[in-house]
């Protein structure tokens, strides 16, 4: 009986919270836009201000590679206008949600026009060998397993397929051939960040090519919300002139490290095109992998890369790595950098809290680990 | 030839620091871990000790959750989980109808249960485990300190242990008779069961934390009747596979941890067939 | 002198000895006899201290548990366990030496002499497991003078040996006998009792009587004990339509046959002083 009345309420609640949320959106008048992820969420903010309800669906510190949508996300989605994503086949998920959501608006692709890279072709891609014949990284991590722990990420199959993407993409392409990499589970923190079929979708972490996403934001929203667009103009003039300064002003940073020297270790592959605006060197780890035990043979293999290429600094961050790049670093005398942001915001006291912020704070970081 | 054999065998330790390391880590632990592993064996114990394993493993998780990567933290938690299931057990045996096999399942059971609830509800499991359990590969200072004392403690007790420990093994009426010194060295042994394996975890992981208590004093037995010949046997044969693990780990690529424990498994098969008291094979 | 003073002892829930109070002077030699779970064994633990009263008390008088050499059943012991001889019987001295002296000369002298009163000169180092059931007897008995304490507690030392073995370890409880010691023996084979044994406590959880051998060991009291089948001894033939029928009159009472008139050899043992 009294479980009755409580779903009843609770039924009754949500609905009204629907309802209210909806009735907010076109009461005030507001655009309802869908940002995918964190950092789109910011460009996408700084360009619409005021006049957009922005909803972010991959929030700081999420990872956008293996996201599960929630019902909130579903609702906001099926509300907005405009949905903002990176493109690029970044998103994976987001086709058969869109279709589940009843997405009615417009989706408009922030990368449209950049420049790409495509993966296995172009530099810092080139010494990403994954081994898969060598190690079967899905063994289980601990022999021991008693813990009933999740090891269910399992390493992901780095497929290097052979083919050239040449050119012309076809960024409006959502066809689900990637859902494979729809994986359950907690998926572990980075490194095993899976390549998408040919093009690099991790544009944003080159500057110049944000310039062009403010631009494809501004025409969006824009374009969905004529009313406005003067401000959308001159907010997206505004913040391009905040990225130039802070282009000037990361470039002298990373001059200060001879380009000789630019050379680091790390297993996240989101950094190619920044390797190609900083002209920094990002080098795969030889072998190892997050997850599962490394063989000694592993260790070795970075140890005499990095003595064989000078190579200056590591970053690697999952706490399995830790002691091993401790030891690593005792030997080789390397220095091990901090966290870095590739593919999310941090949480609002951090130190990545923007995009701006986050673009600063890598490069920082990478520059005082380079630096003797 | 000498410097092909050289570069195959001598190189990978000349070379890099982490593989000089982690044969040091485990000489070191072989050195405490392998005695107390024939004497469980002796005592017909051996899986106690894995469950003692298990039962370790919320101590830890306690010691992490109150102090964070802290080596003494943990290895506290470690020590107390697992003497208090060691205890509890013993008592619930000693005042109640149940073995002490199956009062000592239940209790590494609830134990194991809880260490993982705790983990679950703090939240990132993976970070917890990797930190706890630690890689052969990745030996720093402190695992190398840790790992030393233990063997020390663990070799000093033993040498104070060892008249009541073999005389507690042989004939506990007996020695209960003359001595009170029985549960001293009951419980104490426990202590070293404990103390070994949480070192061997932390430094080196679950697998090789307890196949290297267990697998040399199996195959000991294989080749010697006498106690002082079975523990050198045990020891020998724990750095030896040590050193071939790690061959195969550098030169095939296979996983540290496995590969050492699967060298003892193979010379333990070896053994089986071949020992020379009780192999399949032989004439005994 | 060991005096039993209504002891109670419960062991695991339930009551293994009721009420016994008997007394063991020194120097004798007394065999504890009852049927399984008499409380045999319960006793002779209580003596050592091992069990404590749930009512009355065991007065040692002068005596303290360290005075008592405790000869266990063996079928606890591990024999597979890689251990020589050498060292299972200098288990025996642990007393004196604890865990850390050292075995100087004086305990190596000690642990000569044991072995050669129990024959076993010469396998000091072969492991235990290769002994023989008698050999291996002879080692606990080898232990046990190891000790060199004033009592003896045996509990069923004769278990599983042969015959010769038996002749020869009685001789050595002679010998100890003889020296002074007090020994006291859970044994289970009546016959041996009534031959080497002059004092008897014939247990059933309660004292069924306890004193000279002859008195105490009569056919109503063993048949109190539990003993039925006792009539039918073998070589007793010649008497067993006498015990037929006393048996078969269910009479407790003192004019059944003595036991001691069953066994064809009266005891042939010393009284001592």
């Amino acid at each position: 009986m009294t479980l009755t009345i409580f779903r009843n309420s609770h039924l009754i609640a949500s609905l009204a919270l629907s309802l209210g949320i909806s009735s907010t959106a076109l009461a005030n008048d507001k655009l309802p836009v869908v940002a995918s992820f964190s950092i789109l969420g910011d460009l996408v903010s700084q360009v619409g201000g005021e006049h957009i309800d922005l909803t972010t669906l991959v929030k700081a510190n999420g990872d956008a590679h293996v996201y599960s949508p929630t019902p909130k996300d579903a609702l906001a989605v099926k509300n907005a206008q405009l949905l903002v994503m990176n493109g690029l086949n970044f998103e994976g998920w987001m086709p058969r949600f869109l279709e589940s959501a009843h997405f009615k608006g417009t989706k408009i692709f922030a990368s449209d026009g950049i420049k790409t890279i495509t993966i296995g072709d172009g530099h810092a891609n080139e010494h990403h060998e994954h081994e898969p014949e060598g190690h079967d990284h899905d063994s289980k991590h601990h022999e021991h397993e008693p813990e009933g722990h999740d090891h269910d990420s399992e390493h992901h199959e780095h497929e290097q397929e052979g083919h050239d993407h040449d050119g012309e993409h076809d960024e409006h392409d959502e066809h689900d051939e990637h859902d494979q990499h729809d994986q359950t589970g907690e998926h572990d923190n980075h490194g095993n960040e899976h390549h998408h079929d040919g093009v690099d979708p991790h544009a944003w972490n080159s500057i110049s090519n944000v310039k062009i996403y403010i631009q494809n934001i501004e025409k969006g929203l824009s374009k969905a919300d004529p009313e406005n667009s003067q401000d959308y103009k001159n907010n997206a003039l505004a913040y391009l002139r905040k990225l130039d300064q802070l282009e000037i002003k990361l470039h002298a940073k990373m001059d200060t490290i001879p380009q000789s020297q630019r050379k680091v270790i790390t297993a996240h592959d989101a950094f190619a095109y920044f390797s190609r605006d900083f002209h920094v060197e990002f080098i795969a780890p030889q072998g190892t992998s997050t997850e599962s035990e490394a063989s000694a043979s592993d260790m070795a293999a970075i140890i005499k890369q990095i003595r064989k290429d000078k190579i200056n600094a590591v970053f690697m961050e999952n706490i399995a790595d830790n002691r091993m790049v401790e030891q690593i670093s005792r030997e080789t005398e390397v220095k091990i950098g901090g966290k870095l942001y590739t593919g999310a915001l941090s949480e609002a006291q951090g130190p990545a809290a923007s995009y701006l912020e986050m673009m600063q704070y890598n490069v920082t970081t990478i520059v005082s680990a380079l630096t003797h | 030839m000498i410097s092909e054999l050289y570069s195959l065998f001598i190189e990978p330790f000349s070379d890099f620091s982490f593989m000089q390391r982690a044969l040091w880590g485990c000489i070191v632990l072989s050195i405490s871990a392998t005695p107390i592993g024939v004497f469980l064996t002796l005592r017909k114990m051996s899986l106690t000790g894995d469950a003692m394993a298990h039962a370790i493993l919320p101590g830890a998780a306690i010691g992490f959750l109150v102090a964070g990567v802290s080596i003494t933290a943990m290895t506290i938690g470690g020590i107390v989980a697992g003497c208090l299931v060691a205890i509890l057990a013993g008592v619930v045996a000693r005042h109640s109808n149940a073995e002490e096999d199956s009062s000592l399942a239940a209790f590494y059971l609830l134990s194991l249960a809880t260490g993982v609830l705790i983990i679950s509800a703090k939240g990132s499991n993976m970070d917890l485990l990797h930190v706890l359990f630690g890689s052969v590969l990745a030996l720093n200072n402190d695992a190398l300190i840790l790992l030393t004392s233990i063997a020390t403690i663990s070799l000093l007790a033993l040498a104070v242990l060892y008249r009541p420990l073999v005389f507690e093994c042989v004939d506990p009426a007996f020695f209960r008779s003359v001595s009170k010194l029985s549960s001293v060295a009951h419980y104490g042994f426990l202590l070293l069961v404990v103390l070994n394996l949480v070192a061997g975890f932390h430094a080196l992981g679950t697998l090789m934390a307890v196949g290297l208590m267990i697998l040399p004093a199996a195959i000991a037995r294989f080749w010697s009747e006498k106690l002082g010949a079975m523990l050198i046997i045990a020891f020998a044969t724990s750095v030896i596979s040590s050193y071939f693990g790690l061959f195969l780990s550098f030169h095939a690529s296979f996983a540290t941890s496995p590969a050492i424990v699967l060298v003892m498994g193979s010379i333990y098969i070896m053994s089986l067939l071949f020992g020379r008291h009780g192999g399949l094979l032989s004439n005994n | 002198m060991i005096s039993i003073i209504d002891l109670c002892v419960n062991y695991k829930d339930s009551l293994a000895l009721d009420g016994i109070s008997t007394e063991i002077k020194q120097g004798e030699l007394v065999a504890i006899v009852g049927a399984n779970g008499a409380g045999k064994s319960t006793l002779l633990k209580s003596i050592m201290g091992q069990l404590k009263p749930s009512s009355g008390y065991i007065d040692l008088g002068k005596l303290t548990p360290k005075d008592i050499a405790y000869l266990p059943q063996s079928h606890q012991i591990d024999r597979q366990f890689p251990i020589t001889v050498r060292e299972f019987v200098s288990a025996g001295a642990w007393q004196r030496i604890s865990f850390w002296k050292m075995f100087n000369r004086a305990e190596k002298v000690l642990l000569e002499q044991a072995l050669s009163k129990v024959n076993l000169t010469g396998v000091e180092d072969r492991q235990i497991s290769a002994l023989s059931g008698g050999q291996f007897q002879r080692m606990l008995f080898a232990r046990m003078l190891m000790q060199d304490a004033d009592i003896l507690l045996l509990d069923e030392p004769f278990a599983a040996i042969d015959a010769q073995t038996t002749m020869d370890l009685m001789e050595v409880i002679h010998d100890c006998q003889n020296q002074g010691k007090t020994i006291i023996t859970v044994i289970h084979d009546l016959a041996l009792v009534n031959r080497f044994f002059p004092n008897v406590i014939l247990l059933a959880k309660q004292l069924i009587g306890s004193g000279k051998t002859q008195s105490v060991m009569t056919g109503s009291n063993l048949s109190k004990a539990g003993y039925q089948h006792l009539a039918y001894i073998p070589h007793q033939t010649q008497t067993l339509s006498e015990n037929d029928t006393s048996r078969q009159s269910e009479q407790p009472d003192g004019k059944n046959a003595d036991y001691s008139q069953i066994c064809s050899n009266p005891a042939h043992y010393e009284e001592s002083a």
